[in-house]
């Protein structure tokens, strides 16, 4: 987890025109082996709250 | 997102014409106004911008740390911004170092920082850059002629929400005494999106 970008709203809901609340968008930051199993690189993506799982 | 580009913004085009023309029917729309906020947001964009934003964060360390830390705030002690459109987008500025080469995409669509940067390159938009910078960047880079080498780690970010990124390039060797003006000629848009390294 990188950083907070601030809360917005679900753009999936809003684009279909339903209620969208603002939410934290967070910056995830990937191994390219954890995503594809292979590559040396870091991938970093935009996700809202509402896309991530508590662990444990 | 397959299949043939051409014929889909064809239809996208031509709906959102009809969109508009209705709008302007029934007087919900002025076509100047939109015409004047369309310009407006255009002129300011583009890559040029970038390039003024770099010059300046390499001459100015204080700068360089509050683009980083947050580029929306920072933009407009030098007369620039990512506002213009409905809504200022939030802008991340990524800093290429010795040891990382920052490279940008969004790959589900090709969202950009069109308000700082004007539009973005033809290249960006494709299925084949977005869906394989991700998935190997060091061949991709390659293939813009940018061999990246191998002690340098690539970094991808994706613009998969309602941030926009720009890559802050290194400042090339062999500059202390350019001037700022000479330092943003160096920078190319290429340079900002990280396929290039300046």
């Amino acid at each position: 987890m990188l950083e907070s970008e601030g809360a917005h709203p679900l753009a999936d809901d809003r684009a279909r025109g339903l209620p969208a609340a603002p939410q934290t968008v967070y910056a995830v930051r990937f191994a390219a082996r954890e995503l594809f199993g292979d590559g040396d690189h870091a991938i970093t993506l935009d996700l809202w709250e509402s896309y991530l799982e508590e662990v444990g | 997102m397959s299949g043939d580009h051409h014929s889909g913004d064809a239809a996208l085009a031509a709906r959102t014409r009809h969109v508009e023309a209705l709008l302007e029917q029934r007087g919900l729309i002025d076509p100047l106004e939109l015409d004047r906020a369309l310009t407006a947001f255009l002129s300011q964009g583009s890559p040029a911008s970038g390039a003024r934003a770099v010059a300046r964060a390499w001459v100015d360390d204080g700068f360089r740390a509050r683009l980083l830390a947050d580029a929306n705030a920072a933009l407009p002690e030098i007369g620039l911004s990512m506002g213009g459109g409905l809504q200022e987008q939030r802008l991340k500025v990524v800093a290429n170092t010795a040891g990382e080469q920052h490279v940008l995409v969004c790959t589900l669509c090709s969202c950009y920082p069109i308000a700082l940067l004007g539009p973005s390159p033809t290249w960006y938009k494709s299925e084949g850059y977005r869906s394989r910078v991700v998935r190997d960047p060091r061949c991709v880079l390659s293939e813009f002629g940018y061999d990246v080498p191998a002690d340098v780690a690539i970094t991808v970010w994706d613009a998969s929400a309602e941030s926009r990124y720009m890559v802050l390039p290194r400042r090339p060797d062999g500059t202390d005494d350019a001037t700022e003006d000479e330092l943003a000629t160096l920078v190319t848009r290429s340079g900002l999106i990280g396929v290039a390294p300046v």
